[in-house]
């Protein structure tokens, strides 16, 4: 792993506008289970110059009410998804995938926000340097899928159309099935 | 200083290489022949280990019998090699696939004690060999449980599904199974 800066921002306004002051050299950061795994690897050609992290942003990682329906905070860490009663009980079907994530260790660093932003697991992107990698590839914008020829019994059978890697994240699909709406907050605008 | 008080003494290991060991594995698996899923429901494994010395080592060797070569390469533990490449596609602990502690069957050894006639202690090793019957094992059950020959593993559910003639055999060169 190369170096970097490590920002601890305080606001979503500030992350927003550190990631527009350093323009694709900075990443977010929050529990970093899979950001850390991609930076050691080191599968992309431009290594971050900056760690924007966002565990110190407060207010963001709770699970309350919200007209009859619950809200989850992006960095509601997963273990407290798992464990919620409220979530138990009213939308077992999250808290069951959420408890298939990983392991315990991961649970309690990792946050739903990361689990659904995770990078795919398509194992010719993955490759990592230190074995001779990495692989170009087409989802990295520098040649064609190796997948499409190569080994993809884990990959798309429907509905891929450049890049044939499944979004790995186990809670999206509970999320998907229980129609969730999620508040993004775009960074070039700084209104919002 | 003080006096040096030590004595130096000098010894030989020499393996005995003529006596030998055996082992026997019996397998218990269920095989969802809709989906090819293949889960290991019991393990028993026998074997004479002459005069058991360390009861609780011995237990685990035998317990052992699952990893390095032992029944979970039959069942998924499999290194995946591109083949246009070259590449080993899932050299990590997150695509190599191996069993967790929540999937560890029942594990029952039978350990007979006869005394071989040989040196001291009239014992005789056990350690890896314990692995060694365990892929023919679950070849053994997973053909006798779908009723047809399998001759090659991991026994993936794309395998038992091909077998079972569910599945087309591919034609491609280059990739996949």
């Amino acid at each position: 792993m190369r170096s970097f800066t490590h920002i601890n921002v305080h606001t979503i306004e500030e992350a927003c506008s550190l990631l527009d002051r350093y323009k694709g050299k900075a990443v977010l950061n929050a529990g970093g289970t899979d950001l850390l795994g991609v930076l050691k690897d080191e599968i992309f050609p431009e290594y971050p110059a900056v760690i924007i992290n966002l565990k110190t942003i407060s207010g963001l990682d709770s699970i309350s009410e919200n007209n009859g329906g619950l809200k989850l905070g992006a960095l509601t860490k997963l273990s407290d998804i798992v464990n919620s009663p409220s979530i138990k009980e009213r939308y077992p079907c999250l808290a069951e995938a959420a408890r298939t994530v990983a392991t315990p260790q991961i649970r309690n660093a990792a946050t739903i926000g990361g689990n659904l932003c995770q990078d795919v697991r398509c194992w010719y992107y993955r490759y990592p340097r230190h074995i001779g990698g990495p692989i170009q590839c087409l989802r990295k914008g520098n040649g064609p899928c190796l997948a499409v020829r190569g080994d993809n019994r884990y990959h798309a059978i429907m509905e891929g159309k450049k890049c044939f890697a499944v979004c790995p994240s186990d809670t999206a699909v509970a999320l998907a099935a229980l129609d969730v709406f999620s508040m993004l907050r775009d960074p070039s605008e700084t209104g919002r | 200083m003080s006096v040096d008080r030590t004595i130096t003494g000098y010894g030989r290991f020499e393996p005995d290489y003529s006596l030998t060991n055996c082992m026997m594995t019996f397998i218990e698996v269920e095989v969802d022949t809709e989906t090819g899923k293949v889960d290991l429901v019991h393990v028993v494994n026998a074997t004479d280990a002459g005069q058991i010395i360390d009861p609780p080592g011995l237990e685990n060797q035998l317990n052992g019998c699952l990893g390095s070569a032992g029944i979970d390469s039959a069942i998924f533990e499999e290194t995946i090699l591109d083949r246009t490449s070259g590449h080993t596609l899932n050299a990590n602990l997150i695509d190599y696939k191996w069993r967790t502690f929540a999937e560890l069957p029942p594990i029952h050894n039978v350990v007979l004690e006869t005394p071989f006639p040989s040196h001291r202690f009239h014992a005789v090793g056990i350690g890896e060999v314990a692995t060694s019957p365990g892929p023919s094992a679950v070849l053994m059950a997973v053909s006798n449980a779908i009723g047809t020959w399998l001759h090659e593993y991991p026994v993936t559910p794309e395998k038992v599904l091909k077998t079972l003639g569910k599945v087309p055999p591919s034609k491609r060169k280059g990739g996949g199974q």
